[in-house]
């Protein structure tokens, strides 16, 4: 394993990432955002796959895994300062042809930052462009999990189970459920709020750049039709590939990384063929 | 089936979290910490039982004396839908579900027993189907 960590200051938050300490490919350096809540070991099977052939680098938001919060002890609670801060640690780390990789609410967070800044490519897993309001009863759901009087972890560990796939490896799954266990109350509001206002749908125009869309099929939480809102809309995307990968769910990062790096791999080298716009629109 | 037939379920339920899946349920979803009422509702009709440290001490048709604690409440539609996929999560999602199923007791109470509601739903599935 080739992985290593170390800490950036970046702005006054000191933030963890890693790199697998790939090489400078011309085709682009990976960053990766993580899903809500959880941390960049997401990504530990992705970077190991790809040390032989892409630097990859991968983050801790602000108020995970060991990065430091916010000031006063918060999390990010708004898509667009999420966004803000992916950017400037791509500035920061003087990253070049940075192709964004993201899952769940980072796979969101690929049509904003696509849409605001200027990246190489973007691939977005088990992704929308928008969640469908919920009103009062998930905002409560969203609150009730920074109450004194919830765990966080234990009241989240069905909804986590629930959205692996059924061909998700016993060492996978024990290692997402992990994650349930150690996540924090409070980043967890953060990203589900960030997830819970997230429309960027009307702006997909402004992406340009090749994406990749993949969908474990076994994930209940984020359909079909959210990918095909996401196609009809990214019409001035340079091309755009949406794969469906069977057996597999919300998770896919962890569940089926050399499955993952085949398909981004094909996406960076132009193995892949037709267009998806072809098909759903 | 008849509202008997339905208890008869219920009692079935109880054997089975009682017995062959007392242990996943018990110490995998954090049944071991339950102890109250969990009421399900069929077509307006309350199925209740009572835990004590994650076993089924009690189970009856009728509202718990003290109000509900926990559980679901969905008519037939809803409860078939729930059979087919058993997914507590989609079965009770409003973003998801057209006609997810409504929360008994408050929203406090159902998301501290969240895993173990939906545990002892997908063991009622078994009961009741297979």
């Amino acid at each position: 394993m080739a992985i290593t960590g170390q800490y950036i200051n970046l702005d006054g938050i000191k933030v963890y990432y890693e790199t697998n300490n790939g090489p400078k490919n011309p085709l682009g350096t990976i960053v990766c955002l993580h899903t809500a809540g959880r941390d960049c070991r997401q990504y530990h099977g992705i970077m190991d796959i790809f040390a032989d052939k892409y630097e990859v680098v991968a983050f801790d938001m602000p108020a995970h895994g060991k990065s430091w919060p916010l000031p006063g002890n918060k999390a990010i609670y708004d898509y667009r300062v999420y966004g803000q801060f992916c950017w400037r640690l791509v500035e920061a780390l003087k990253i070049e042809n940075p192709v964004f990789i993201g899952c769940s609410v980072g796979g969101n967070m690929m049509y904003h930052i696509a849409e605001t800044y200027p990246i190489k490519a973007m691939v977005a897993m088990q992704a929308s462009t928008y969640i469908k309001a919920m009103g009062t009863a998930y905002g409560t759901t969203v609150d009730l999990l920074d109450n004194p009087y919830v765990s966080c972890q234990h009241s989240h560990w069905d909804f986590s189970e629930s959205l692996m796939g059924q061909k998700c490896p016993p060492e996978a799954h024990d290692f997402i459920m992990w994650g349930v266990c150690q996540e924090c109350g409070r980043a967890k509001k953060g990203d589900l709020s960030i997830y819970n206002n997230f429309d960027v749908t009307g702006e997909l125009d402004k992406i340009t750049c090749p994406c990749l869309l993949i969908r474990g099929t076994d994930d209940w939480n984020v359909p079909d039709h959210y990918y095909e809102t996401a196609i009809k809309g990214l019409v001035n995307a340079e091309k755009v590939y949406w794969e469906k990968v069977e057996g597999y769910g919300h998770f896919i990062i962890v569940e089926a990384p050399e499955i993952v790096c085949r398909l981004i791999d094909d996406f960076l080298e132009g193995r892949m063929t037709g267009d998806a716009r072809e098909k759903v629109c | 089936m008849t509202n008997e037939e339905k208890l008869e379920k219920f009692k079935k339920l109880q054997e089975l979290i009682n017995g062959p899946e007392a242990d996943e349920f018990l110490n995998y979803w954090d049944g071991r910490f339950f102890t109250g009422d969990m009421t399900f509702i069929m077509d307006k009709v309350p199925f209740n039982m009572f835990f004590y440290k994650g076993k089924i001490i009690d189970v009856f048709i009728g509202q718990p004396a003290n109000g509900y604690n926990v559980g679901i409440s969905g008519d037939e539609a809803q409860w078939n839908e729930f059979f087919r996929h058993r997914n507590f999560q989609l079965a009770t999602s409003i973003k998801h579900c057209d006609r997810p199923f409504t929360n008994l007791g408050s929203a406090l109470a159902n998301r501290q027993n969240n895993a173990v509601i939906s545990q002892v739903m997908r063991v009622f599935a078994k009961a009741y189907c297979d």
